[in-house]
């Protein structure tokens, strides 16, 4: 839905003016709902007749208007969009005014909670079939120390990173897909080596290569057997002093989806980079 | 014929030199611009479409607005996080 209906302008436009827009995640991914929001939401799925992954709308006084399950909507020209400006149109809805809007727009925390203190936190994007998506993902404060340079560095020398710290690193290498859960992932292979392009008392800049081939099927179910293989690059930058990557850019130059529906294999590119955004911090 | 042997033989050259320099570039180490490169054609210019709709916190939050104002909520119930994942 974030990349077809959310990003139609046309959607963003009505599901702005007219309605007051929130998402739910069914099953916490991520967050938490609370005991309140967990109660209403079972009677307005009670009361719609409604399943888990559908776009509802409720009228203020919390009677359900219509409802539409999410691969119907994600067609926003034939099917969102008729269903959202027909209510519109027979409930007579009057356009919000800004201030409303501002009043109740969230700030959403990016990126999103919960890490552990002393992890490094690392901004993911991807793009494939399916569009772009970003994620977050920690690695412990262990696993990155694995990536830092020897202490004896000298330019050119290069050195191998623990398999184990690139795995759980590779394992977030999926795209877009229905099943959103790394752990559900297993990485068939996963190599890493590094080079120091420069040496000073202060810092190591250093360049990686490497290749991993991740085994994660595309739907929960485990009915579409997935596997991405791709060629890594990165570049970073150690501060000897704090013992800390200061900077940490990965990306894939040259990366496959493969999968198979039913019986039939079909391949598709894929591409990933990831960023370092740093230490996360007590909230 | 021999320019045939000569067409073949520079044939299986010119593979065998692209061969060459596949291999040489998936080997090579990467320049800081290279990655640069290649993290900035994955990584949107702008926030994706989908943060410009004003969302509210949470469940709760959106029916106590929907009752002052006298709006509709629009609800997505989702698998996965509008902010985080990939579904």
């Amino acid at each position: 839905m974030r990349t077809s209906s959310f990003s139609n302008e046309r959607v963003i436009g009505v599901v702005s003016r007219y309605f007051i827009p929130v998402w739910l995640s069914v099953d916490d991914y991520g967050t938490q709902k609370s005991p309140a929001d967990r109660a209403e939401w079972e009677r307005i799925q009670k009361a719609a007749h409604g399943g888990n992954i559908n776009v509802y709308v409720i009228a203020s006084d919390g009677t359900p208007l219509g409802r539409m399950n999410v691969t119907q909507a994600l067609n926003a020209e034939k099917n969102l969009l008729p269903f959202l400006d027909g209510i519109v149109t027979e409930q007579k809805l009057p356009s919000r005014k800004d201030a409303a809007v501002r009043a109740s727009t969230a700030n959403f925390d990016l990126p999103p909670k919960p890490h552990a203190v002393g992890n490094q936190v690392f901004h993911l994007w991807t793009t494939g079939e399916r569009g772009r998506a970003e994620d977050w993902f920690q690695l412990s404060a262990t696993d990155a120390a694995s990536f830092a340079p020897p202490a004896r560095v000298m330019a050119s020398s290069s050195w191998d990173i623990p398999s184990d710290a690139c795995k759980r690193l590779f394992l977030h290498f999926y795209p877009p897909t229905c099943n959103y859960r790394a752990e559900k992932g297993e990485v068939l292979s996963a190599e890493l080596q590094a080079m120091a392009t420069s040496v000073t008392p202060d810092r190591v800049c250093l360049v990686l290569k490497g290749q991993m081939r991740l085994k994660h099927d595309a739907t929960p179910t485990g009915s579409m057997p997935a596997e991405i293989r791709a060629n890594v690059v990165g570049a970073a930058t150690f501060d000897r002093q704090r013992q800390a990557f200061v900077a940490l850019q990965l990306a894939t130059d040259h990366a496959e989806h493969t999968w198979s529906w039913q019986g039939k294999p079909a391949k598709t590119p894929v591409a990933f980079a990831v960023e370092l955004v740093g230490l996360a911090e007590a909230k | 014929m021999s320019t045939r042997i000569f067409f073949g033989i520079g044939l299986v050259g010119a593979v065998l030199l692209g061969m060459g320099r596949a291999q040489q570039s998936s080997n090579a180490w990467p320049t800081p611009e290279r990655v640069a490169e290649l993290v900035q054609k994955v990584k949107p210019r702008e926030p994706m479409a989908w943060t410009r709709i004003p969302w509210v916190a949470s469940l709760s939050e959106a029916r106590r607005f929907s009752r002052e104002e006298g709006v509709p909520v629009f609800l997505f119930a989702h698998e996965g996080n509008m902010q985080l994942g990939r579904a």
